[in-house]
């Protein structure tokens, strides 16, 4: 990869590796941080990491990396009790805030697996690699997550 | 075709859903999803669920993870070498050239520059190199001169070579030597051709330079301006066949010789 290469790659993936570090951990400047190694980590790459695989490269490191921050600190995110509160008590939830608070309540492969699949379109083998998992293993936590988004939708649902 | 029962309804909507069953059979199962108001809102829960991006979310400043690139210009090998070369030898000839430029600076002095006033000239003198009373560089022939005063004219149609007393002899002084300037009464016979105006001055200056303990002669005068001007040089006039004139000059002093033949 070039050095143009690179300041593409930041142009064409950075606000997605934001996005998906952000929605795993919930917490800006923890998700800007991650991002901002990420990226230091493939400009001291350069040479070994090819402009067409920069993304999943990108995305790999920056799981990891996340990985090892939630592991260290065991930073684990958990929805404010307020918030909760206020998605039970709002007469007329949107949709997006439910499925937010149910995101925040899925095991961290689990939300990862299914923000790389549903944010960024990879298919199994590609999340595979990035998290390190078989392409069942991913299948099965994407399965296992949507369940729990939908069981948390239908029974907010209910109580509406 | 698998029959859609309660136990895998959420398999078969979750393939549905990652699209691992396309064409008539899932077009089929649509229709069998359909059919069922219960498996019709499961349908749509499993649809709720993909995730779409947040477009509130305040996007991230991408200009600190750039970096700035510099533009690679490629050069050929062969070039860069004779650039260098090039640059090399220029860099050497200036150093060179500054290295001259500082002695000769070093040289000069420090401080602001004296200012040396030359004497004024006397008002209405004879245009010759006797500009001072002190100076005694000047031509045999013109060494003494009358100082005119406001009452001395030269006629214009003489030059001025004429009206210098011819009959004057060298004059010879004793001690005390080096004098430069003697007041002497100017006889009257021995400048028969000047015709003053008015009342002629009674006293002119005589420049006389001397060598220590010798005579002030013509051939002394000679030697001794020759030596001022030529820093000390002795010319001599020799024979020598080799020439057209049969002769030949030697001016030397302390250090050279410069012999000249014609």
């Amino acid at each position: 990869m070039t050095e143009k290469e690179y300041n593409t790659s930041v142009d064409l993936h950075a606000s997605a590796l934001f996005r998906f570090i952000k929605k795993n951990l919930n917490v800006r400047e923890d998700a800007e941080n991650i991002v901002q190694d990420t990226f230091e980590s493939l400009w001291l790459n350069l040479k070994k990491v090819e402009f067409e695989k920069c993304k999943s490269w990108l995305f790999t490191t920056a799981y990891r990396k996340m990985i090892d921050g939630i592991r260290r600190e065991k930073k684990m995110v958990e929805m404010p009790e307020s918030y909760r509160e206020k998605g039970k008590e709002a007469a007329q939830p949107d949709l997006k805030s439910i499925l937010n608070s149910a995101i925040q309540k899925l095991p961290e492969i689990q939300r990862s697996v299914i923000m790389l699949r549903d944010y960024e379109g990879y298919d199994y083998a590609e999340i595979g690699n990035i998290t390190g998992l078989n392409e069942s293993q991913v299948k099965v936590y994407i399965f296992r997550a949507r369940q729990t988004l939908k069981n948390y939708l239908v029974s907010i649902e209910n109580i509406i | 075709m698998k029959p859609i029962n309660d136990n895998n309804i959420d398999e078969i909507l979750f393939q549905l859903l990652e699209g691992e069953i396309t064409g008539t059979e899932r077009e089929r199962l649509l229709e069998a999803i359909h059919a069922d108001e219960a498996y019709s809102k499961l349908w749509m829960a499993w649809q709720k669920t993909v995730l779409t991006p947040d477009q509130d979310e305040a996007p991230l400043n991408l200009a600190p993870l750039k970096k700035k690139t510099a533009r690679i210009i490629p050069i050929h090998f062969r070039y860069a070498a004779a650039a260098a070369l090039v640059l090399s030898i220029g860099t050497a000839i200036l150093l060179n050239q500054s290295g001259s430029d500082k002695s000769f600076a070093d040289t000069k002095p420090v401080g602001k520059k004296p200012v040396i006033q030359t004497p004024a000239l006397q008002p209405n003198s004879v245009n010759t190199p006797f500009k001072s009373p002190e100076d005694t560089v000047v031509p045999l022939k013109e060494k003494v001169r009358f100082i005119a005063h406001k009452n001395l004219e030269i006629p214009e149609q003489v030059s001025p070579e004429t009206h210098l007393p011819q009959e004057i002899d060298p004059i010879v002084i004793d001690p005390p030597i080096n004098q430069k300037l003697v007041n002497q009464t100017l006889p009257e016979k021995s400048s028969p051709e000047i015709k003053p105006i008015a009342p002629i001055s009674e006293t002119i200056l005589v420049s006389i330079e001397n060598e220590p303990n010798t005579k002030t002669s013509i051939q002394a005068e000679k030697t001794s301006l020759f030596s001022r001007i030529t820093g000390g040089s002795r010319i001599k006039i020799e024979n020598d066949s080799t020439t057209r004139t049969s002769k030949k000059i030697i001016i030397e002093n302390r250090k050279y010789q410069i012999i000249a033949g014609f």
